[in-house]
């Protein structure tokens, strides 16, 4: 791993270099909340240590996905995939792709999804780090490093006007002048202390998923800042005689979630929808690809409009199974 | 303004509530550190009363739990909690012998340092209907308190817009919607076990995430809140994204005041603006003179 230290402006003006060939995502406060959007000015970005409130999957599961088009006769050619930058994101948001990538494209995974696996390869990711905790975080008891991940293209830190840029895989090369600096010293990684181990079976009917999801209404919000959630659907839209089939974000928060043609739905409660999302991601997960899908941002914590805290019903579950 | 005061007041109105069998359960606010304001909390026994709590973050519209319990209920209100409950009194969604409403006076609460979407424009600090009083000192009566106004008056600012200004700031909020109805689900109006938004058959929410559906999801509850909303602000209160639905929703209120001169939330025995009809409204309706 090659390090290169640089300026701020410098950085920007090879940023603006990459504009024409890259859709770039990055942390902006230009719409008013700090979030990873599409910038065209590199002056937009915000340097900060905060988290922006919702996470980068976007650029790679758009909340909206055009996968096919087509009329009675024939299927119209869907346009290229831009590809995209996100620069800026932190190591918990860098770690959610491995979440991605082992559900849509592993071969531990059922399927290897196209349109994922299209923008996927295509994108190049330049993580920063966090300097401090915020409330509602966990990332260190999920065993993530808050100030580093080589899970990326590149990795940036600003420190006054120096910009020092660690170059992690063979695609980072080049993009950004600069001179050779030390290494960076890469922490170890906490141990991972948050995580059910207990069987599907143990935990399914015995624990009280009633009291946890009391004040939950079903909003929806906790799966849509999510960086790991994934669930979708598939709606056809008829605009005179062309289909448009596309690929949306569903929530298991939802009271259709799972809802049969038939009007039946296996999950009837919030309590069930909520069990679901847990089990979801630390137990189904964990046992299908291996990797629980909680990355510890604390997102759906600080958004939670019921104040309904994942981290504290997985310590209750870890409590009541005799793992501590 | 005695927080303190108020807190012991509600818990010691909850601990006898529920000693004495009054009611099955008494919503409320608890402290939540990590969410950093107080969030719902459903209490039913003596021994939990000191969970609750009143602080300057109590702005969550908690009338909403109202229609997710059953049995009788005790509710810590404030003004605009109260308002949403004599809106759903008078569309019978409650029976009022069933919820016993404790008023908690509120001089407007306060979210990420500035004050909560609609606080600093709230036309009062004390619940219209209430069973049992706890003032902004702790006592049973109210006080003469009220939060200094704050910011942009969106009243002041529809008044002095055109449409196209208007129409311009309603596409600039909602362009940063990410359509998750979070703000459908916090509403206490917003009680459709169906949402038209939901129904998979209907072209709604088929295509172009972007302006079109977010368009027609947002207009269509607006007209669906007409007469309804009671400018609660809760739905701007959760939004994820810092949508200003304000912008939308004052026009609603404004619109309905000025049309039949009726404000939402003021009296539970008032026939529903929507609901009513008489033979001299300047519109004939079905009648058709």
């Amino acid at each position: 791993m090659k390090r290169i230290k640089t300026t701020k402006e410098a950085f920007n003006k090879d940023l603006a270099a990459l504009l024409d060939k890259f859709d770039v995502f990055a942390p902006s406060t230009k719409q008013g909340k700090l979030d990873y959007l599409n910038i065209t000015d590199p002056e937009d970005i915000t340097w900060t240590d905060d988290l922006p409130y919702k996470s980068p999957k976007e650029t790679v599961f758009p909340r909206v996905e055009e996968i096919m088009r087509f009329t009675k006769d024939d299927v119209v050619p869907t346009a290229n995939v831009k590809p995209v930058l996100l620069l800026g994101a932190k190591p918990c948001d860098i770690e959610s792709f491995d979440v991605f990538d082992g559900v849509f494209t592993s071969e531990k995974g059922l399927y290897i999804d196209p349109f994922y696996k299209e923008r996927r390869d295509k994108m190049l990711i330049i993580g920063s780090g966090c300097a401090a905790k915020k409330p509602g975080c966990f990332c260190d008891e999920r065993g993530y490093d808050m100030t580093f991940s080589d899970k990326c293209d590149a990795f940036v830190a600003l420190d006054g006007d120096d910009m020092y840029i660690d170059l992690i895989t063979d695609r980072a090369e080049g993009l950004f002048s600069g001179s050779d600096c030390p290494p960076r010293e890469v922490n170890k990684a906490p141990e991972t202390t948050l995580k059910i181990d207990a069987h599907e079976n143990d935990i399914f009917t015995t624990m009280p998923w009633e009291d946890w999801a009391m004040s939950c209404i079903g909003c929806g919000t906790c799966t849509y800042v999510c960086p790991t959630c994934h669930c979708f659907d598939i709606r056809d839209a008829d605009d005179k005689g062309e289909v448009t089939r596309c690929r949306l974000w569903d929530s298991c928060m939802y009271s259709n979630f799972t809802l049969h043609a038939g009007g039946t739905n296996p999950r009837t409660t919030q309590a069930a929808r909520y069990r679901q999302r847990v089990m979801h991601k630390y137990v189904y997960l964990r046992d299908n690809i291996g990797i629980t899908a909680c990355t510890g941002c604390g997102r759906c914590i600080r958004l939670c409009p019921g104040g309904i805290n994942i981290h504290d019903t997985v310590k209750d579950i870890m409590g009541r199974t005799g793992k501590k | 303004m005695d927080y303190t005061a108020q807190t012991n007041a509600l818990r010691a109105a909850a601990d006898k509530l529920l000693s004495e069998g009054t009611v099955d359960c008494v919503i409320g606010l608890t402290p939540n550190e990590a969410v950093g304001f107080p969030t719902p909390i459903v209490i039913r026994n003596p021994e939990d009363a000191g969970k609750l709590v009143w602080d300057e973050n109590c702005f969550t519209n908690i009338a909403v739990y109202l229609l997710r319990t059953t049995g009788r209920r005790a509710i810590a209100a404030k003004a605009c909690d109260v308002r949403s409950i004599i809106n759903l009194l008078a569309e019978n969604q409650l029976k009022r012998d069933e919820i016993y409403i404790i008023g908690m006076q509120c001089p407007g609460m306060i979210k990420d340092g500035e004050p909560a979407p609609g606080c600093d424009q709230c036309p009062s600090s004390v619940p219209g209907i209430s069973d049992l009083t706890i003032g902004s000192d702790g006592s049973d009566t109210y006080q003469d308190e009220k939060m200094e106004p704050h910011g942009e008056n969106v009243t002041e600012w529809m008044e002095n817009s055109t449409d196209a200004e208007k129409k311009e700031r309603f596409l600039k909020e909602i362009d940063k919607c990410i359509l998750c109805f979070t703000c459908r689900q916090a509403c206490p109006a917003c009680y459709c076990t169906a949402c038209f938004i939901d129904r998979k058959a209907d072209p709604w929410r088929q295509i172009d995430a972007d302006r079109a559906t977010k368009i027609a999801f947002h207009l269509t509850r607006a007209m669906h809140l007409a007469g309804r909303c009671t400018d609660c602000c809760a739905c701007e209160k959760v939004c994820a994204s810092g949508v200003n639905l304000r912008y939308l929703y004052r026009g609603i209120i404004e619109f309905v005041s000025d049309t039949y001169g009726f404000t939402t939330g003021v009296d539970p025995d008032a026939r529903p603006v929507m609901n009513s009809f008489t033979s001299e409204d300047s519109e004939t309706g079905f009648l058709g003179r």
